[in-house]
């Protein structure tokens, strides 16, 4: 019977190690683009953000015109790539991209080029 | 300034390095240090790439931002150049065109500034550059 025990306590801390990291610390598309509106002061027209407007400049409106966002789970981690190229639906000139990846509890910006460094 | 997403290739090219000889004090480019997989040996291929000019370099310095990219948690080398009739044939020699100035035969990003006036800047691996306006009317 203590065997039994035992063993149910360990799978039971187990579980408990392996589910936690996947609950609490994994993000999503949402926090994906409320970190990217309140980082870039952007406002997202649409649920996953392949559109957006700079707060304070409505003339142009960005498109995400290419990108990827790469998701996997280990045993006590968990990854997430996103990369962006967004575009100006007005002055096709203006783009800018952005490589960003999940690190433990935050996104983390990679890269960053054009208007997200800086609007010419 | 201006941000252009077509690339200025052969004569246009030439043309413009010939443009920005004139009103250029230096130039700079940059290697990232992310895509070096033995560092020693991208530098002394670096090295060797710039020999014709090593006399123009000003410095080498590390850098985690320059003009068109920011790299928060990396870096990368910065070179930089004195702006002359040598270092302008270097630049024709190499390249052929703003965005062929790309990893792994070259490196990537050049950058002209007038002074401390960065006057083009360019984002190879993206394809587009950002270009002081009055100098875009010159170049046109």
């Amino acid at each position: 019977m203590k065997k039994w025990l035992f063993f149910g306590f360990i799978v039971l801390i187990v579980a408990r190690v392996w589910v936690t990291p996947m609950y609490t610390t994994s993000p999503d598309m949402d926090d994906f683009v409320s970190w990217f509106e309140e980082t870039y002061s952007v406002q997202c027209e649409d649920e996953s953000c392949d559109t957006f407007t700079l707060i304070g400049d409505q003339t142009n409106t960005y498109v995400n015109e290419e990108g990827y966002m790469k998701q996997s789970s280990g045993f006590f981690t968990f990854e997430m790539e996103v990369r962006r190229l967004y575009r100006s639906v007005e002055e096709p000139e203006r783009v800018g991209t952005i490589e960003v990846r999940w690190n433990q509890d935050s996104f983390e910006i990679t890269e960053e080029t054009g208007i997200f460094v800086s609007s010419p | 300034m201006l941000m252009i997403t077509q690339d200025i290739k052969g004569k246009r090219y030439e043309a413009l390095i010939d443009n920005l000889l004139k009103h250029c004090t230096h130039f700079a480019f940059v290697e990232d240090r992310r895509r070096m997989e033995i560092e020693e040996e991208r530098l002394a291929y670096m090295d060797v790439l710039t020999e014709k000019i090593r006399w123009d370099l000003m410095e080498r310095t590390i850098v985690s931002e320059w003009e068109t990219t920011r790299l928060p948690g990396d870096t990368a080398y910065l070179y930089s150049f004195h702006m002359n009739y040598r270092t302008a044939q270097f630049l024709k020699e190499h390249g052929g065109s703003l965005f062929r100035w790309i990893h792994p035969e070259l490196p990537e990003d050049l950058m002209f500034y007038a002074e401390d006036t960065c006057v083009l800047a360019v984002c190879s691996h993206e394809s587009f550059f950002v270009v002081d306006e009055a100098m875009w009317g010159q170049i046109q």
